[in-house]
């Protein structure tokens, strides 16, 4: 079978060092778009053959590697990679494609959203923990340098705290990698091998495993309580920095935990721990949101409220609250590019975030105003909007395992709706003319918001593009 | 034919209404050709594919496929054929009534939404499609009552429509998905005819507060009178076939679950207090359109009063006749405030009977709201009389509020029908025509709709929970003396005595009780916002935490950082101290 | 085959001799540091080869020359020649270093053959006289750097020549495989040797607390001769403390491990937290080479072929690193960068210098991808395997406490407004490239160097 998933991390990589080495910001930025579009266009290919060619759902593409470890480079199409693949496709083209000379005259980003591309994909893609690990970490240090170098005013303290949390997630992490390999009898980095001999593993060291795992993953989410780098991060970090770092880094946790809750078989005994978590996670964010006045936070904490009902949905530990949990990540993270990529356009426009000092945007920037208008119709899971299959799925899962209390976190999302609704009226809507403003957004802004917006609406109407592949196992 | 196909029509020329922009002249003709379009394939469907149930795959999940149904049973078929006649009639109203063409594209785009969603809520067969729709109704309305940006009220209008509507929505989701985790269907067929699940009464009556909050009944009715903010065709259309009416519409079709889940009694209170609760809001309000609001939550109460106590047909046929005169009464208040320069206080508008066109279909529509035999109005209100004369306290109750009705109603034709003071100029002749023969047709079909009295029940036979529906000669002398001495208390004190402003005296504080709703809504948000304090307090101390913890990292290392002082005696010194610490390590 | 074997390594020895007394003689520069270049390079080429071939024999009952020694001498010839390159164009005359590093070859090279514990005493001095020479030679300016220097170099060859002597008595040998015999555990006089000769290797190995001279000297000393101080006579320290502890103590294998375990520990958390504050490059560099010792320390505590495996390829990695960086920090000090804040905007004037410098500092701080990650991965790795898991898991948070300071100082290369442009000297670039391209091909295809320090550590063992 013709090596496409390779295909893929090759062109991220070199197209990263391309416009790392080479020529002017024009250059760049033409390297990075081209090459954005072509992986989006790699990763369509990828899921068309998911569909129509047997056997490509799970399949391998290995090249041996570290051999006294047994540790191969090795690729697989999992229905939840696939997914996520062209979430990062789409969200990294859409980043690339707001960058303004300008604004941003700084060709350096261009590397450094290639560079991420190619650790989320990698991530996403990797059949064994080994790699996992490596690309989760390529994917921090690209995000820390993201936000510390082209971050707005107090970016070296977010850069900072989000180093910090990611630094101690990345230590469980890989201790608990190193602790499945070299402490227990399983003795293996690839995750089937270790979903199929989970058993194996001695019952005195499971809790400490599950938790090393689940505490990283939680912190990369992020969950209650290892949340607090997220509002700074997200809002000192450039447009396309929290494009990427909502919209696919903390998908990266999202991911790893379907993957612990598939690859450990003792996981099932935790489950309702983690669900607990979830809603608190979830209302908790909801509430913090109605006390923040800049969008950028508020939206920071719609993303962590998001991961709560994420991880609901893993919870349920049924097959289709999983493959729903799946379906809020793509949904969740279409919705936070758009997002972001409106919100970057209204602070370039007027020069703030500020809900109060935001009013009436909608008389000089219409396009801007119906824009996020989506973005809140998605985040609140709106039919026909990707995210309303998501929740459907989601809740399905978890009222069948957890009963009526399954369906609570479900109103986390109605007071996240009814502050959005607050916010876009205060200041999309009502107020008096705003004045001294650039009437339109830049138009890489609006491409890429378009962009995001088509996607919510083609996963939210044809949700069987990615239905039909959950036939078969999600990791 | 696939009963969704008479969607298409109508949300194409929306579409294409948006592609108008620099030739708005054919924007209202497009979408109105559109809806008539619609509007026939409608009558062609209820006729051709009557009691048909049809299932289009959306997509499969996991062995379990999720379908968009529809179907054309007889309660379907009554709101679909409802929703095909008021729809192209508004749609030529607003073509007179919106007049700046800049405007027009974006308007008839969600107009036209907003009308294709209630039709696909018509005629949904399944929770799936149900939940689309009302989903897309509680957005389209959102976007069409903040309509006027540039105004200082519609934005905040819209988004208490909006906050209200959406506590029923995710309610909803909430029901749905909990019934859909028991029966694994969403159709409304399969559940109807399976045995009762333990989920049920929970699930229904999540599902009834989304009713309550989509048809504006206690304690979500506030949104209602707010959302005269919009613009008055959409007043019109949310009134009389559509939104309001889908809550109503939801518990009648599902009404079998309701009596299962034990939830009509319930029912019946919502329906008595909302129905109080408007009928006195009604009568105290200066706004003309908001008198006509409160009046809209009062009938649907009357709705909700008939299903608790089981008279469905009588509900129907309410639910019937009220969509005309209601969308009549709406059109001509349109006129009317066009007339006198959109004013909207009621003590300053006057002379509407000055356009014949205007004032004798308005005529009508009070004469059949207020209850006059032999108008439409009169049946409806007699059959739900008749259904609770098993009550003898709802029999009051409902005689009282028939009293309020007939009153409030006249009070509000008296008083714009006052002859203009010298110093007021109306242009009563400038009303486009448009406006003025939307509200004639209308006013032939609120005396048309008495016709549905002697259908109904044969209609609905094959509706499973039906009681009978009758009137006695008695009863309707007693609720025509009732409604008399309404018109008559309201001529005394409008047309005798002749008021000039408002009255303010402690009844009206009392009546008027949506200020007391409005700082109730206001107390709930606060004090949910207090809540909101205090987690973002914690919030800050969870930051601080660990902030504190990064910042006692850096504080050791500038105490570390002192060991090295730079003085060759003190590394001795720690050299020997070295030998010494691995000495004692090793001995412990 | 024999006979060039036995003699090829002396007669290489008595060459580095000759080149460094020609450089004197000649004082020609560019002659001196070819020939030096050319001996480091073939000296490069016998260690690969006796590596590939597990070459083990005795030249003159002198040297012994097994795997171990191998890879000691190509990490020793490898990191020569950096220094070597570096050093040409850092200081103004290489005369002197034309002379001496050839005779500090000579002692590291000794070390890494040692077959006797005295042949180890004596090649440390030969190492350390002429270093403290050659600081010295520098300029007044570096009196005080030289005179530290002198001061614990000296008791270290005292304590170690102490420590030797104790053990001598038990088996009445100074042969490093034969001494190893007459060791058992729980003699006071053992342990007090092992204790005595962790101290004075640990004073060179940068061990806390025996490192607090480190940064003093390291900041203080020649732009072109820090990075030989971090990169060859730290390591020569760490091969000869492995080589006796583990040869000779084998016996004690329990004082070894608590020993190293705590050791480890407190250099980690002593040089991490320390960097964190620092604000001059050159003395965070040094801070941070400590702490890359205690990781070093990690594996050898868990006292395993795997662990030593771990250790040796990050002996390796490291040399390699914390060459490039003071080569790159020293050439940047002559131009007047000293501090964090001087460092703002380096991009802008030197692309390659700045894209060298976040590499390298990336690899130290662990990330993947780079050298750097191979060897902390496989550290931790050996210590879980070994059951010190929360050894293991104190090390993976150092090696993260790491990348808050290496990150602020990327950051702040990668900030700020565009400046004049430097230019830098050719071999600088060479060291630079050459230090750049080990770091990221081993990183990605860490396999060859892992068999190396693989064979090495299995061969050391099979002395036991």
């Amino acid at each position: 079978m013709f090596p496409i998933l390779f295909l893929i991390m090759a062109i991220a990589g070199v197209s990263g060092i391309a416009s790392a080495l080479y020529g002017n910001y024009n250059t760049a930025k033409r390297i990075a778009i081209g090459s954005g579009i072509i992986i989006l266009a790699l990763a369509i290919a990828v899921l068309a053959s998911a569909f129509y060619v047997k056997g490509f759902v799970g399949s391998v593409e290995s090249v041996a590697y570290i051999s006294q470890f047994g540790i191969s480079f090795s690729l697989t199409a999992t229905v939840a990679g696939i997914v996520l693949l062209l979430l990062t496709a789409i969200v990294s083209l859409a980043a690339s494609i707001t960058i303004s000379r300008k604004f941003e005259d700084e060709r350096n980003i261009y590397p450094l959203i290639m560079l991420f591309e190619f650790s989320a994909i990698g991530l996403f893609l990797s059949s064994n923990l080994f790699l996992f690990y490596i690309f989760w970490d390529v994917g921090v240090i690209a995000s820390y340098f993201l936000i510390s170098s082209f971050g707005s005013g107090n970016r070296s303290h977010a850069a900072n705290t989000f180093l910090i949390y990611s630094i101690f997630a990345s230590a469980v992490l890989l201790l608990g990698i190193m602790l499945i390999y070299f402490y227990t009898p399983v003795n293996s980095f690839s995750i089937s091998y270790i979903a199929s001999h989970s058993s194996l593993i001695p019952s005195s060291i499971q809790s400490l495993l599950f938790l090393l795992f689940f505490v990283a993953f939680m912190v990369k989410m992020p969950i209650f309580p290892f949340h607090s780098w997220m509002q700074n991060a997200y809002t000192e970090a450039p447009t396309q920095g929290s494009m990427l770092i909502s919209g696919v880094l903390s998908k990266f946790g999202a991911y790893g935990m379907l993957v612990l809750f598939s690859m450990f078989s003792f996981s099932s005994h935790f489950a309702k721990y983690a669900f607990v978590l979830g809603t608190i996670s979830a209302f908790y964010a909801a509430f913090v949101i109605m006390r923040q006045k800049d969008l950028k936070s508020i939206t920071a904490y719609s993303s962590m409220l998001e991961s709560g009902i994420i991880l609901v949905g893993i919870s349920s530990l049924s097959a289709i609250g999983t493959a729903g949990a799946l379906y809020l990540m793509l949904a969740h993270g279409l919705v936070m590019a758009l997002m972001f990529a409106v919100i970057g356009g209204i602070e370039v426009s007027y020069g703030t975030r500020n809900i109060e000092a935001l009013k009436g945007i909608i008389r000089e920037s219409m396009g801007s105003a119906y824009s996020f208008l989506i973005g809140v119709f998605a985040s609140t899971g709106l039919p026909l909007t990707a995210g309303f299959i998501a929740d459907v799925l989601i809740f399905i899962g978890a009222i069948s395992t957890y009963g009526l209390y399954g369906a609570i976190p479900l109103f986390s999302i109605l007071l996240l709706g009814l502050y959005m609704y607050y916010v876009v009226n205060k200041s999309f809507f009502a107020g008096k003319e705003y004045s001294n403003s650039i009437a339109k957004l830049p138009k890489g802004i609006m491409v890429s918001s378009y962009m995001a917006m088509a996607a919510i609406f083609i996963f939210g109407l044809f949700p069987f593009i990615i239905t039909k592949l959950l036939g078969f196992t999600i990791i | 034919m696939l009963t969704l196909f008479v969607l298409l029509p109508i949300i194409i020329a929306s579409f294409l209404a948006l592609l108008t922009r620099g030739r708005e002249k054919y924007t209202g003709p497009l979408v109105l050709g559109g809806s008539l379009l619609t509007s026939a394939m409608v009558i062609y469907a209820s006729v051709s594919s009557y009691g048909a149930i049809q299932q289009s795959k959306w997509f499969g999940i996991l062995g379990y496929n999720v379908h968009i149904t529809t179907q054309l049973l007889p309660l379907n078929v009554i709101l679909a054929v409802l929703i095909a006649i008021i729809t192209p009639l508004i749609m030529f109203y607003s073509m007179g009534y919106i007049d700046n063409p800049t405007e027009r594209p974006r308007f008839f785009f969600e107009m036209g939404l907003f009308a294709a969603s209630m039709l696909l809520f018509s005629i949904s067969g399944n929770f799936i499609a149900m939940f689309i729709a009302w989903e897309m109704l509680g957005i389209t309305s959102y976007l069409l009552i903040g309509f006027w940006y540039n105004k200082k009220n519609p934005p905040f209008a819209a988004r208490k429509s909006i906050s209200t509507i959406i506590i029923g929505d995710f309610a909803m989701l909430a029901g749905i998905l909990a019934i859909w985790a028991s029966y694994h269907s969403f159709s409304f067929a399969t559940i109807l005819s399976m045995p009762v699940e333990p989920v049920l009464p929970i699930a229904m009556l999540l599902i009834l507060i989304a009713a309550f909050t989509k048809s504006a009944q206690f304690p979500f009715h506030e949104w209602l009178a707010d959302a005269m903010e919009g613009p008055t065709p959409v007043s019109a259309f949310l009134h009389s076939s559509t939104m309001v009416k889908a809550g109503v519409f939801l518990v009648l079709v599902l009404f079998p679950l309701f009596v299962k889940a034990g939830l009509t009694e319930l029912i019946l209170a919502i329906g008595i207090i909302s129905a109080l609760l408007g009928a006195s809001n009604a009568i105290s309000s200066h706004h003309i359109k908001k008198i006509l609001a409160y009046s809209t939550i009062e009938d649907l109460g009357l709705m909700f009063i008939a299903i608790g106590l089981h008279a469905i047909i009588a509900a129907v046929l309410f639910f019937i006749v009220q969509a005309f005169y209601k969308a009549l009464l709406f059109m001509s208040a349109g006129s009317i405030m066009r007339a006198n320069s959109e004013e909207e206080d009621i003590y300053k508008i006057y002379g509407s009977y000055k356009r014949k066109l205007l004032y004798v279909p308005m005529l009508i529509g009070v004469l059949s709201i207020a209850g006059i035999f032999p108008l439409s109005g009169f049946f409806g209100k007699a059959a739900i009389d008749f259904a609770a004369l098993s009550n003898i306290y709802v029999y009051i109750i409902l005689a009282v509020i028939d009293f309020a009705t007939s009153a409030y109603i006249f009070r509000w034709l008296f008083l714009h029908s006052r002859p203009a003071p010298k110093s007021h100029t109306d242009n009563y002749s400038k009303i486009p025509r448009s406006m003025l023969y939307s509200g004639a047709i209308t006013s032939v079909l609120v005396l048309a709709a008495a016709i549905a009295f002697f259908y109904i029940s044969g209609f609905l036979s094959s509706y499973n929970y039906t009681a009978s529906l009758a009137i006695t000669i008695s009863e309707a002398v007693i609720e025509s003396i009732i409604v008399i001495f309404g018109i008559l208390a309201s001529y005394y004190i409008f047309k005798v005595r002749k008021p000039t402003g408002a009255i303010h005296t402690n009844a009206y504080y009392i009546l008027f009780n949506s200020v007391i709703v409005n700082s109730a809504y206001l107390y709930i948000s606060k004090a949910f916002v207090y809540f909101a304090e205090g987690i973002n307090l914690i919030d800050e101390m969870i930051y601080g935490f660990f902030a504190s913890g990064s910042n006692g990292i850096l504080l050791m290392s500038g105490k570390l950082r002192k060991i090295v002082t730079g003085d060759s005696n003190e590394y001795l010194i720690a050299f020997v101290a070295g030998i010494v610490l691995i000495i004692l390590l090793l001995l412990v | 085959m024999p006979i060039i074997t036995n003699f090829a390594i002396p007669t290489l020895l008595v060459l580095l001799i000759v080149s460094g007394l020609g450089s004197v003689l000649y004082k020609n520069k560019r002659l001196s540091f070819g020939i030096n270049s050319a001996l480091f390079a073939i000296m490069l080429s016998f260690g690969l080869y006796y590596s590939a071939t597990g070459a083990s024999f005795n030249v003159f009952s002198l040297y012994h020359i097994y795997p171990f020694s191998s890879f000691a001498i190509i990490l020793f010839s490898v990191s020569m020649l950096l220094v070597n390159f570096a050093a040409y164009s850092l200081d103004k005359s290489y005369v002197k270093f034309g002379m001496l590093l050839p005779i500090i070859s000579i002692g590291a090279f000794s070390v890494a053959m040692a077959s006797s514990l005295l042949t180890i005493i004596i090649s440390i001095e030969i190492m350390t006289i002429p270093t403290i020479l050659l600081i010295a030679m520098c300029g007044k300016a570096f009196a005080e750097p030289a005179t530290k220097l002198f001061l614990l170099s000296a008791i270290s060859i005292a304590t170690l020549a102490f420590s030797i002597a104790l053990i001598f008595p038990y088996d009445s040998t100074l042969s490093i495989a034969q001494a190893s015999s007459g060791t058992l555990g729980s003699q006071y006089f053992m342990v007090l040797s092992l204790i005595l000769l962790v101290a004075s290797l640990g004073t060179e190995a940068a061990l806390f607390p025996f490192d607090l001279w480190i940064p003093d000297v390291y900041q203080g000393s020649p732009n072109a001769i820090s990075p030989m101080l971090a990169g060859i006579n730290k390591k020569v320290a760490f091969i000869a403390l492995i080589e006796i502890s583990f040869i000779v103590f084998a016996g004690m294998k329990h004082d070894i491990v608590s020993i190293f375990e705590v050791l480890a520990v407190l250099t980690m958390f002593f040089g991490n937290l320390v960097a964190l504050v620092q604000k001059n490059v050159k003395r965070m560099f040094a801070y941070s080479s400590i702490s890359q010792a205690g990781y070093i320390l990690v594996g050898l505590a868990s006292v395993s072929a795997f662990g030593l495996e771990a250790s040796l390829f990050q002996i390796f990695a490291h040399s390699i690193m914390i060459i490039g960086a003071f080569v790159i920090v020293g050439f940047l000090a002559m131009e007047g960068l000293n501090t964090l804040e001087d460092y703002k905007g380096l991009s802008h004037k030197n692309r390659f210098s700045s894209f060298s410098l976040a590499i390298i500092m990336l690899s130290m701080a662990g990330i993947p991808g780079l050298i750097g990650f191979v060897g902390k991965f496989l550290l931790f790795s050996s210590a879980i395997s070994s059951g010190l898991i929360a050894l293991a898991f104190i090390g993976i948070i150092n090696s993260f406490i790491s990348i808050y300071y290496y990150g602020k100082l990327i950051s702040n290369i990668y900030s700020g407004t565009p400046h004049k442009a430097i230019s830098i000297p050719r071999s600088v670039f060479v060291v630079m490239l050459a230090v750049v391209i080990i770091i990221i091909a081993l990183g990605i295809y860490p396999a060859p160097l892992m068999a190396i320090a693989s064979r090495a550590s299995v061969s050391l063992f099979g002395i036991i």
